[in-house]
């Protein structure tokens, strides 16, 4: 139906870990064998607890980071090949928007120039005059008012601070999204409002989006397809529905029970049969499957295989040598 | 029996431009063995009151009213008289788990600091029950990991010892304050399962700080909410969740995504919480609320209890519905 925009393949990504006088240097595997498309009009969520990789796939997509291995293919250009002029071309079509939005911002520059930078750098034919009409119009489109043009972030809260990041990421006219947990910093009813924001926008503007975030409640509010990512490894893919009704891997089926639920009734009947243990680190990753040390469904086969991600139909991807016991 | 009882608790701090008034004539009690949840966003008081309660406000901060623990009164008592309780028989679960320890001092000698100065025993039988008590809030190889410093550890694990080292004199009451918004959702759940477990074994009264609705629902028997410093709503749990009078707590709840439904809309509260420093007159929630009528503008609605319990403070006595709001 709609035209891929973006194919990832065989994505990696480490990082060198200096060692100090008596340790050697160690590295660190923060994202290995990730591959996925992702269609024009689709938001694809990216879940996973802290250190899975998430952010670092974003910014490996961007080659804000430079990848180890592995293709980013965006409208038929691999990125990855791409110098730092011909990447500059396409920095107007890939965008982002990042957690903290007052950090995100320049202190020094007012909402008008902070907004109309990426127009400057990127477009710089466009005549000030225009700019100028671009940023008011876009302004308006996030719910800033006119007056505030020429203000400086700290006097704006975390919600509106975050809608001229929001505003700074559109005002390019992008096709694709990256949002890196967008409203984790925000207060609950405002993380609302800029979750309807972005949704509003992305049909206003015809955006895909590629929603990082922690918080599955969120996720499952706004993508129409999820990838949960387990010490930077795919562990499932799934429509956003299919996931949350009927999780294959064992790892997004106990994530999926640890989310409180907001509701005292339901809340009390749940069983949490909480994940035994934490993460363990991503520079000494269990060998075969990553999860299995926390997985009761562990067997031999966990401990020397790493599964594969495997198409198992109807749009999912599962990575699990016992996936067919688990549901 | 009431264990603490806060009466018109007031808290102002001193600043640049004058006087702040945090905490707004605030009064509640905490009986033995329950679960209490103060919700809020950020300014809205929740810290301060209990921070307050402790004797444990910044320099810059002065409480008035009345706290009284076990009928002694709490506010305006010496350091050393107030030592006698805090960390005794009320002690604290801060938020960052990371921060909270002391990076050059070892797990062993923090845990049993508490034990040799509130209970006089010695050191050696201190760190043996420090053990027993890493045992019972769950910790993998106690004897091992007392040995340690915070920075070897991870974040579960330190939040595993804050919590033993606040239960370790066996309080009368555990305050938390936002104790798993730093961890991972699987630890999370973890973390409130071993709250639920802790406060029946130990029957411990837990006042719990958050801004997640998901955990209240899941481990409180009563809430109560605050805005703008004050005390907007109170109650069960589980009246307030299924049928609540006041607009913000109605608004909170519509704000708040749930993970088991599939997507719909969510409803936020339109504009932003306000500055202490420049709380609207009236009602503090009157700019943002969609039923705010006349008398809202002018006057501060007081907390009123009503029979079945449950107190509100709300000038509008209509039905909470989207339908209704342009009546």
């Amino acid at each position: 139906m709609n035209e891929i925009l973006l194919e990832v393949s065989d994505l990696k990504k480490t990082f060198a870990i200096s060692g100090g006088v008596f340790t050697k240097k160690q590295t660190l595997t923060a994202l290995e064998d990730i591959s996925f498309s992702l269609k024009a009009g689709e938001t694809l969520g990216i879940v996973g607890e802290s250190g899975c990789g998430k952010s670092t796939l974003g910014r490996c997509i961007l080659h804000l980071l430079e990848p180890d291995e592995g293709k980013v293919i965006w409208l038929g250009d691999d990125l990855t090949k791409l110098n730092w002029h011909k990447m500059r071309q396409h920095r107007k079509e890939l965008q982002i928007i990042f957690q903290d939005p007052v950090a995100s911002l320049n202190p020094r520059m007012t909402v008008g120039e902070i907004i109309a930078d990426p127009l400057k750098t990127l477009i710089p034919e466009l005549k000030k005059k225009q700019r100028q009409e671009k940023v008011l119009s876009m302004m308006k489109s996030v719910g800033l008012l006119p007056e505030m043009i020429s203000r400086f972030p700290h006097e704006f809260s975390g919600g509106q601070a975050q809608r001229i990041g929001i505003a700074r990421a559109l005002i390019t006219n992008p096709k694709l999204i990256i949002c890196d947990e967008p409203v984790s910093a925000l207060d609950v009813s405002v993380q609302a409002q800029i979750l309807n924001l972005l949704r509003d926008l992305k049909d206003k503007f015809g955006l895909t989006l590629i929603f990082i975030s922690h918080d599955l409640s969120v996720v499952r509010h706004v993508s129409d397809r999820i990838m949960v990512l387990y010490l930077g490894r795919i562990v499932e893919v799934a429509p956003s529905g299919d996931l949350y009704n009927d999780p294959k891997h064992p790892y997004t089926k106990a994530l999926l029970k640890a989310v409180p639920i907001p509701d005292p009734k339901k809340a009390r009947e749940k069983t949490i049969e909480g994940l035994a243990g934490e993460i363990p680190s991503p520079i000494n990753p269990p060998s075969g499957c990553t999860f299995r040390t926390r997985c009761s469904f562990a067997e031999g086969k966990c401990e020397k295989e790493r599964p594969i991600v495997e198409d198992i139909g109807r749009g999912r991807l599962v990575a699990c040598h016992r996936w067919k016991d688990v549901s | 029996m009431n264990l603490l009882e806060v009466k018109n608790l007031n808290v102002e701090f001193k600043i640049l431009s004058g006087r702040v008034k945090a905490v707004n004539d605030i009064s509640f009690n905490i009986a033995k063995g329950e679960t209490v949840a103060i919700v809020g966003e950020s300014g809205s008081g929740k810290s301060q009151t209990v921070l307050a309660s402790l004797g444990l406000l910044s320099e810059n901060g002065k409480a008035s009213g009345s706290v009284k623990f076990e009928g002694k009164e709490l506010l305006g008592l010496k350091t050393k008289e107030l030592n006698k309780i805090r960390g005794n028989q009320i002690s604290m679960v801060f938020q960052d788990p990371m921060t909270s320890l002391n990076p050059y001092i070892k797990i062993s000698e923090q845990m049993a600091e508490v034990l040799t100065l509130h209970k006089g025993i010695s050191k050696s039988k201190a760190i043996k029950q420090s053990i027993d008590m890493l045992d019972a809030v769950r910790l993998p190889d106690a004897k091992q990991v007392i040995t340690r410093y915070p920075h070897e550890l991870s974040g579960g694990m330190r939040q595993r010892i804050m919590i033993a080292i606040a239960l370790s004199c066996e309080p009368k009451i555990l305050i938390a304050d936002e104790p798993t918004t730093a961890l991972d959702v699987t630890v999370q759940a973890q973390m409130l399962e071993l709250f639920k477990g802790l406060t029946k074994d130990f029957d411990t009264s837990l006042v719990l700080i958050t801004h997640d609705l998901g955990v209240v629902a899941g481990i409180a028997d009563r809430m109560m909410v605050m805005y703008g410093g004050r005390m907007v709503e109170k109650g069960s749990v589980d009246d307030l969740f299924y049928s609540p009078k006041n607009p913000y707590t109605y608004g909170l709840l519509h704000s708040t995504p749930h993970v088991d439904e599939p997507e719909k809309r969510l409803e936020p509260i339109d504009g932003l919480p306000p500055s202490l420093e420049n709380l609207p007159n009236g009602c503090t929630f009157h700019p943002r609320c969609e039923f705010r009528f006349d008398r809202c503008f002018k006057e501060s609605p007081p907390l009123i209890k009503t029979s079945d319990g449950r107190s509100n403070a709300c000038f509008y006595d209509g039905i909470l519905s989207k339908k209704d709001k342009n009546k």
